[in-house]
């Protein structure tokens, strides 16, 4: 196989080979270098172009034509380095290329949720504006999902400040694939970032390049956070670090909604980036009976069974390992004659559903990063949130609540789902498909590197619910 | 259907009809009757036998008496590394064919050996240590690892006990030592002799004879053979650094004047488990600086299959979950098809996508839903104190 290198505009004497394709390696002599270099040109450019946003958003729609030749690149690359098959990478990973942000996000507080484009939108918080000229950006680069990852760097672009990118070991490539796409089309905005490989935790590097940084975006697990936390605090420049932590999602149906259809859609949710986006929905409430969670259980497995099949599973080893344990554990509780049931298919666990008919307990968030997802029944859905909102420790997991319910609850049970801590509210069927103005992890992709609110902004992405169900389902429909 | 296949077929079927949990188990993997199996047997789709998982053999799973046979029998139970030992019911029958699969495979790298020095407690002290697993019903117990001790010694002239429990007071769990004085007057006789020895059984004890620096005679005709595991430093309640392999053996030559050369043929670990009538025994490779086992001509007759943990297929290279199937040693228990919570490297396979040879075993560390992780390590030997060398 012949090795394929990509490069940055400005030089570095290392690499890093995965797979027969070698990306830079930054080692820590060479920080102090790239940084001025990278600052340099940065300020030079972002001085004088003022129209960088908007050749990215141009440059993103180039992405969504299959005959653009780096879209192919990534297609022919990406399967092969990142485990995700073309079909995942297609469906969801190109998804964002189609943003072109026409409104900018909110510049004051909503306290209460208030209609906003097609959906609501709410900030929890007190409001505290906080302006950043950032001289420079770093990001710790996430690996479990392609696509993001290029619209993640339009946080340096509109702030017009430098970004230092750190890919990740597990998903290194689409970066330099897009980045590469944009010096097609502007080679000096192009030299306003770099990116890079280095292992994750080498703090040489790491205490050198974040001393230099305003904005540090960290994405990974709690321990990486944390670790970055304790180093980068007591740092003197008073970097902001914006937490992109460990986080799940759920589902809650309401009883009119058990049909195949919002199965179908709760399976996406569930299937989605193989179970290993932050949104990926986990835990599944049901209203109705431990005999209705189940057999809406056993259409999520059906649906999840196809989806598998048409985007592929990609399980880490410790994920197949996590997986193999839920399956037992299950079992075991199916085996003792508790009201379990475990749905796998019958060989492998490409997937796994496990309808929990017993009474709700101390929730256990189940976090393996597959397409696997825990179905419990309840009485009314306030019993889930209730339930939820019990149990503090498991708060800063909470990402999206995907939910299929009566128009009139929405509102009522989205507020409470905001208590108990989840970010956005979303039309089961969504959780992989945003709309562009939505809030990620309670903030705003234009404002991330420039202004912080001490705001948690959440929403609602919908403002009728049947309408939205129906557009979700035609997405799909192409596998029913 | 090849005789393997006919046994096969009714050890199975047996299975199928007696317990609910394997008809569950069966429904799960699409067979849902005994015809069903016979297709799967007739068709050799080894992956498609729906397998037991060596955790509902666990003491705390609470099945173990749920997948016994209502037959003459008493108990076998692991080492409880884990402090979880597994429980399985065996019959004098299946003992017989568990002691001919170690058997045959201690004989593997020399068919007798003069003098063994037995690096692991004798079957008095294991006898001794069986009482501490009785369930308080009645039935008897006994620790599985007392069948490969027996095994041991009927494949030596001569064995010699090199563990012993050292004075002092009394306590719950009594400090072991290594009978020094016994090793170097082994040693001694079979260089004056000019005799086969043997190092047997728990490479934690031998590991710490090795780096303990004391000087010992060399004898010319020298076999090590571990077992049990216990690589990772642990063995039942001993705790012990982890054993690199290569190192190990490296160490092994350098004292005992082992030639480097020879180390491939004289070097071996054993793969054994409490859950199934089944030893396999591996030669050190130099080459791959690890052990590669061999399932040619396993007594009794078995399959071992990997398999992908995502797609359940036949792993031909590479990492996968382990399986044992084989019609024998069953008469006890549902142990026709077990999956053990090992995964392995396969090295080469066998024409059916069986596997010939395999290396690399690592336990998979299993944690319950509740979130409680069980430190379940390869298991089999002594549950008993610190190793002290004196």
């Amino acid at each position: 196989m012949n090795t394929v290198r990509f490069e940055n505009p400005i030089k570095v004497a290392r690499r890093e080979s995965f797979d027969g394709l070698e990306v830079p390696q930054l080692n820590e002599e060479e920080v102090g270098t790239v940084c001025d270099t990278l600052m340099a040109r940065a300020e030079e450019y972002f001085s004088r172009e003022k129209g960088a946003f908007a050749k990215v958003v141009a440059l993103n729609k180039r992405w969504l034509d299959p005959e653009f030749p780096f879209r192919k690149q990534a297609l022919e690359i990406i399967p092969r380095v990142s485990g995700f098959s073309k079909e995942m990478i297609e469906t969801f990973g190109f998804y964002p290329f189609a943003w072109t942000f026409p409104h900018p996000p909110p510049k004051k507080a909503m306290p209460k949720l208030k209609p906003y484009y097609d959906g609501y939108m709410k900030s929890i918080g007190t409001e505290r504006v906080r302006k950043l000229h950032p001289r420079l950006l770093t990001r710790v680069m996430f690996g479990n999902v392609v696509g993001f990852d290029a619209i993640v760097m339009l946080h340096g672009i509109v702030a017009g400040c430098p970004q230092i990118v750190k890919v990740a070991s597990g998903q290194p490539i689409f970066p330099f694939i897009y980045a590469n796409s944009m010096e097609a089309m502007d080679p000096e905005l192009r030299a306003t970032i770099f990116l890079t490989y280095w292992k994750g935790g080498n703090t040489r590097i790491e205490d050198k390049v974040f001393s230099r940084s305003d904005v540090i975006d960290v994405w990974g697990a709690n321990e990486t956070i944390a670790d970055v936390k304790r180093r980068v605090i007591p740092m003197k420049h008073d970097p902001v670090i914006i937490e992109n932590p460990h986080r799940i999602g759920m589902a809650f149906i309401s009883k009119k909604y058990r049909t195949k259809r919002v199965a179908d859609l709760v399976a996406l949710d569930i299937a989605c980036w193989s179970g290993m986006a932050c949104f990926c929905v986990k835990n599944v409430f049901v209203e109705g009976t431990p005999a209705q969670a189940k057999l809406f259980g056993k259409k999520v497995a059906a649906a999840i069974e196809k989806y598998t099949r048409a985007f592929g599973t990609m399980l880490s080893p410790q994920s197949g390992v996590e997986m193999l344990r839920m399956k037992e554990g299950y079992e075991k509780l199916e085996f003792e004659g508790k009201d379990v049931t475990t749905l796998t298919p019958a060989r492998g666990i490409r997937w796994l559903v496990a309808v929990d008919g017993r009474p709700l307990d101390g929730l256990k968030a189940t976090t393996p990063l597959a397409p696997m997802c825990v179905v419990q029944p309840v009485e009314n859905i306030d019993d889930a949130i209730a339930n939820v909102a019990s149990q503090p420790e498991i708060r800063p997991f909470l990402e999206e609540a995907s939910v299929a319910m009566p128009q009139p609850d929405l509102l009522p049970l989205a507020e409470k789902m905001f208590d108990a801590g989840f970010m956005n509210v979303k039309t089961a069927g969504s959780v992989a498909f945003s709309k562009e103005w939505e809030p990620h992890g309670g903030m705003f992709y234009l404002y991330t590197a420039t202004r912080h609110d001490n705001l948690r902004w959440v929403c609602v992405d919908t403002n009728d619910i049947d309408k939205d169900l129906e557009k979700n389902a035609a997405r799909i429909s192409p596998l029913a | 259907m090849s005789d393997f296949k006919t046994k096969m077929n009714a050890s199975l079927k047996k299975q199928f009809e007696t317990f609910d949990i394997y008809k569950k188990i069966c429904g799960k993997c699409g067979i849902s009757t005994s015809k069903d199996i016979e297709r799967a047997v007739e068709s050799a789709d080894w992956a498609a036998l729906p397998a037991i998982s060596d955790r509902l053999f666990k003491r705390s799973a609470g099945f173990f008496a749920k997948l016994k046979y209502n037959v003459p029998g008493l108990w076998h139970v692991s080492s409880s590394t884990s402090g979880d030992p597994s429980y399985v019911w065996r019959t004098e029958q299946d003992e017989k064919i568990i002691l001919e699969a170690y058997l045959s495979c201690y004989r593997k790298p020399k068919q007798m050996m003069d003098l063994a020095l037995g690096f692991a407690p004798g079957i008095g002290m294991l006898e001794g240590m069986s009482r501490r697993f009785d369930l308080g019903d009645g039935t008897k117990v006994k620790m599985q690892t007392i069948l490969p001790t027996i095994a041991a010694e009927s494949s030596t002239k001569k064995n010699i006990e090199m563990i012993k429990v050292a004075a002092g007071p009394p306590g719950p769990r009594p400090a072991l030592e290594i009978n020094t004085k016994e090793l170097i007057a082994g040693l001694s006789k079979a260089a004056a002799e000019n005799l086969a020895i043997l190092f047997g059984a728990s490479v934690i004890f031998i590991d710490q004879v090795l780096r303990s620096g004391a000087p010992l005679p060399n004898a010319k005709d020298v076999y090590i053979i571990t077992g049990g595991g216990g690589w990772d430093g642990s063995k039942g309640a001993m705790q012990a650094k982890p054993i690199d392999r290569a190192a190990f053996v490296e160490n092994a030559c350098k004292i005992l004047g082992i030639p480097k050369q020879e180390a491939d043929k004289r070097i071996w670990d054993n793969y054994g488990v409490t859950e199934k009538a089944f030893s396999c025994i591996g030669h050190w490779d130099s080459g791959r600086k690890d052990y590669i086992y061999s399932t040619d001509n396993l007594q009794p007759e078995s399959k071992v299959i990997a398999l992908d943990l995502q797609t359940g297929e036949l792993v031909k290279s590479g990492r996968g979950i382990i399986r044992i199937i084989s019609p024998h040693g069953n008469e006890g228990a549902a142990t026709a098809v077990m999956q053990e919570s090992d995964e392995i490297n396969v090295v080469s396979t066998n024409q059916d996508g069986s596997v010939k040879e395999f290396m690399n075993i690592k336990r998979i560390p299993m944690k319950n839903i509740d979130g409680v992780e069980t430190a379940d390590k390869i298991g089999c030997a002594g549950h008993l104190g610190n190793v002290e060398i004196k």
